[in-house]
């Protein structure tokens, strides 16, 4: 039987919880000195899935994060959702939302770090005005929010039936994004029928450059908030080369917000 | 953003704040190379427009294809204000409109009748529901990455459009008998209608003309299976043939839609059809406020009587050519190896295996910057008044951009 859109929709939502925003833990510690004293010399892996069989793993040690999409052999600690919307009350903050840790209970320290640690990536994700005056602070929220984007963006192509349909008529070739002049940059790589990702510049010439101006105008793109060919004919964002590739991830990225609160 | 586009810029960030986009469609910014071309026209005569900074281009876009005979031609200026003096929008038709439907039912090889609009899509999609009163059947064909207009069914992107709208809309690949035949097998039944440009001219690719086994085997398949055939004339319409262009190419469309060049600029389009189809014409109610509108009919009348003087096909395709070429050998000359694709009259030349289109852009933005208007992406438009002598001119500046931008190219 076919599963009902709200159903399809929590399963999307609970994946990009799991396979989009999860993964910032990664750049949380690489770049976040309070988040590394956070976990200071503790090692241990965690694992969040779902009675639907959703799955993801954050393995910390020496100060450093690797996420692990689906499930490692040996977990030291498994959360387990009994539902998808449970799962998406945690990462919300609404809702009942108490995970069963069926592995792990007793590692009470552990489980306060990861408490920790969300709290803190929950600040580097919604900062306020103030802290967004201290320019290192702000590059770090953007290279955050981008990092969701595009990782939003492979879940979205890959689960979504729209988003499906709009790569597959999409041409091949990797997109690079980047903001300012030596900000923030990333890119997406669609070829033969995946996509993958990657941080910094890709190894060989992108097939089409999306250039941010700078990362106010960025947040704005990817948070579907800007007039984006408005933006384009301004000069605040410059696309280069295979424009029907950037085209259609950029619909993809309109569509983040249905999901994912920016 | 160059800085010879100082009032195009300032004019943009007005337009922005109040039009979506600033500019949209076509002709926005991001079609293009933003920052590298103008944005605002002022003034254009015979091949050639200004933009709003005062800087001149020699236009092969022809306005996107409008412009067959050349800007602000002085025999459809004298004949449009003489009707405009008359007074333009009534409550009835006038008699232009059945002067214009007489011509194209003499003029279009199948064709028995004819009914007007204004763009193309007006008629590409009133044409679909003709085939559909026609058959009884619900599905239509399209070629992928065929373009037929802004509607629903058929319109570019995704912004608004939701799955029941392209519901019963199939595609194929073009050139492809085999594709074809796996349509025909899967939905020919329900096809009410298969709609084809008379050759094919995505965006983002080099054009392709139909070869003969596909021109056979759509002509075949649709008779075979009472398809009817729709041809999409709009953006090639009287450049290719005086008679239609699936005269160049054997296609037998039952229903043919035509616009752009048909009023040198003027805002008109046209659906003409076979005989047997004008009772389910009839019954699919068509109209617009402007569409009876004389100054735009009489514009297309004499357009077409000029064409037809001038023997107007042959002359585009014999200067187009001397165009491309002329192209490919400078390219050759100064090492960037180019390709061209199309007919001449509505030829496309692009830097060879360029699959991104980064050199593509940066040699059209030389070349806009040289005063030459090419597009980087779409198929380009002759006139009639791209002489011999306007094509030399083209040359020179094409290769003065090729100079500027080597560097780039050889990246």
């Amino acid at each position: 039987m076919a599963e009902n859109p709200t159903a399809i929709e929590r399963k999307l939502k609970a994946g990009l919880f799991l396979n989009s925003v999860l993964p910032a833990f990664e750049d949380l510690l690489q770049h976040n000195e309070r988040a590394r004293s956070i976990l200071a010399e503790r090692q241990f892996s965690v694992r969040f899935q779902t009675s639907s069989g959703l799955k993801s793993t954050l393995l910390f040690a020496n100060g450093q994060c690797a996420f692990k999409p689906g499930k490692t052999l040996k977990n030291d600690i498994v959360l387990h959702f009994l539902t998808e919307e449970q799962l998406i009350n945690e990462f919300e903050h609404s809702g009942f939302r108490v995970p069963i840790p069926i592995k792990g209970a007793s590692r009470f320290k552990d489980l306060k770090v990861i408490k920790a640690l969300s709290s803190e990536l929950e600040n580097s994700l919604r900062p306020s005005e103030a802290q967004l005056a201290d320019t290192k602070l702000h590059d770090f929220h953007l290279s955050l929010q981008l990092g969701i984007a595009l990782r939003a963006a492979i879940e979205l192509s890959v689960h979504e039936p729209r988003s499906r349909s709009i790569m597959k008529d999409a041409p091949e070739g990797t997109a690079y994004f980047s903001v300012g002049e030596e900000g923030y940059g990333a890119w997406l790589e669609w070829r033969k029928g995946t996509i993958c990702y990657g941080k910094g510049a890709p190894q060989n010439k992108p097939d089409v450059h999306v250039a941010f101006s700078n990362a106010q105008t960025a947040l704005k793109a990817i948070g579907n908030r800007i007039d984006v060919m408005a933006a384009i004919g301004l000069g605040d964002i410059r696309v280069t080369g295979l424009i029907p590739l950037a085209d259609a991830l950029g619909y993809i990225f309109e569509r983040i917000p249905i999901y994912l609160e920016p | 953003m160059s800085p010879k586009y100082v009032k195009s810029m300032a004019l943009f960030q007005r337009a922005s704040a109040v039009i979506p986009g600033g500019i949209y469609g076509h002709a926005a910014p991001a079609a293009t190379v933003a920052g590298a071309f103008p944005y605002f026209a002022e003034r254009a005569e015979g091949s050639r427009y200004w933009d709003v900074d005062g800087n001149e281009y020699i236009d092969l876009m022809c306005g996107y294809g409008p412009i067959l005979l050349g800007y602000n031609h002085p025999e459809i200026n004298a004949v449009t204000a003489e009707v405009q003096a008359q007074g333009d929008c009534f409550n009835h038709p006038t008699e232009y409109t059945v002067q214009l439907a007489e011509r194209l039912a003499q003029q279009i090889e199948g064709a028995d009748w004819a009914v007007f609009g204004k763009n193309g899509t007006d008629m590409t999609s009133w044409s679909i529901r003709v085939a559909r009163e026609f058959t009884g059947k619900k599905r239509i064909a399209k070629a992928k990455q065929a373009y037929h207009g802004v509607d629903p069914w058929c319109v570019p992107g995704y912004g608004g459009i939701i799955a029941e709208d392209r519901a019963q809309i199939d595609s194929f690949v073009w050139n492809s008998v085999e594709s074809l035949h796996e349509l025909v097998k899967r939905e020919g039944e329900n096809l009410a209608a298969i709609m084809i440009t008379p050759f094919h001219h995505p965006n983002f690719a080099d054009s392709q003309l139909p070869n003969p086994d596909f021109v056979t085997a759509m002509n075949e398949l649709c008779e075979k299976h009472g398809i009817l055939l729709i041809l999409d004339d709009v953006r090639c319409g009287f450049r290719l043939h005086s008679n239609g262009s699936h005269c160049s190419f054997g296609f037998n469309p039952d229903l043919m839609c035509y616009s752009k060049a048909l009023g040198n600029g003027y805002p008109i389009s046209a659906c003409a059809g076979k005989r047997a189809l004008k009772v389910a014409a009839s019954k699919c109610f068509l109209t617009g406020s402007f569409w009876n509108a004389a100054v735009p009919i009489a514009a297309a009348l004499k357009t077409l009587e000029i064409a037809e003087r001038e023997n107007l096909p042959k002359q585009l395709k014999v200067n187009g050519e001397q165009l491309v070429s002329g192209m490919l050998a400078l390219g050759e000359s100064h090492g960037v190896p180019l390709q061209s694709s199309g007919p001449g009259a509505m030829p496309y030349v692009r830097v060879a295996e360029d699959t991104s289109f980064h050199k593509q852009q940066a040699l059209c933005a030389a070349a806009v910057e040289q005063g030459l208007y090419l597009h980087p992406h779409h198929n380009w438009f002759l006139s009639a008044a791209h002489t011999t002598g306007i094509i030399e001119e083209c040359l020179q500046r094409f290769e003065a951009a090729l100079k500027n931008c080597k560097s780039t190219l050889n990246l």
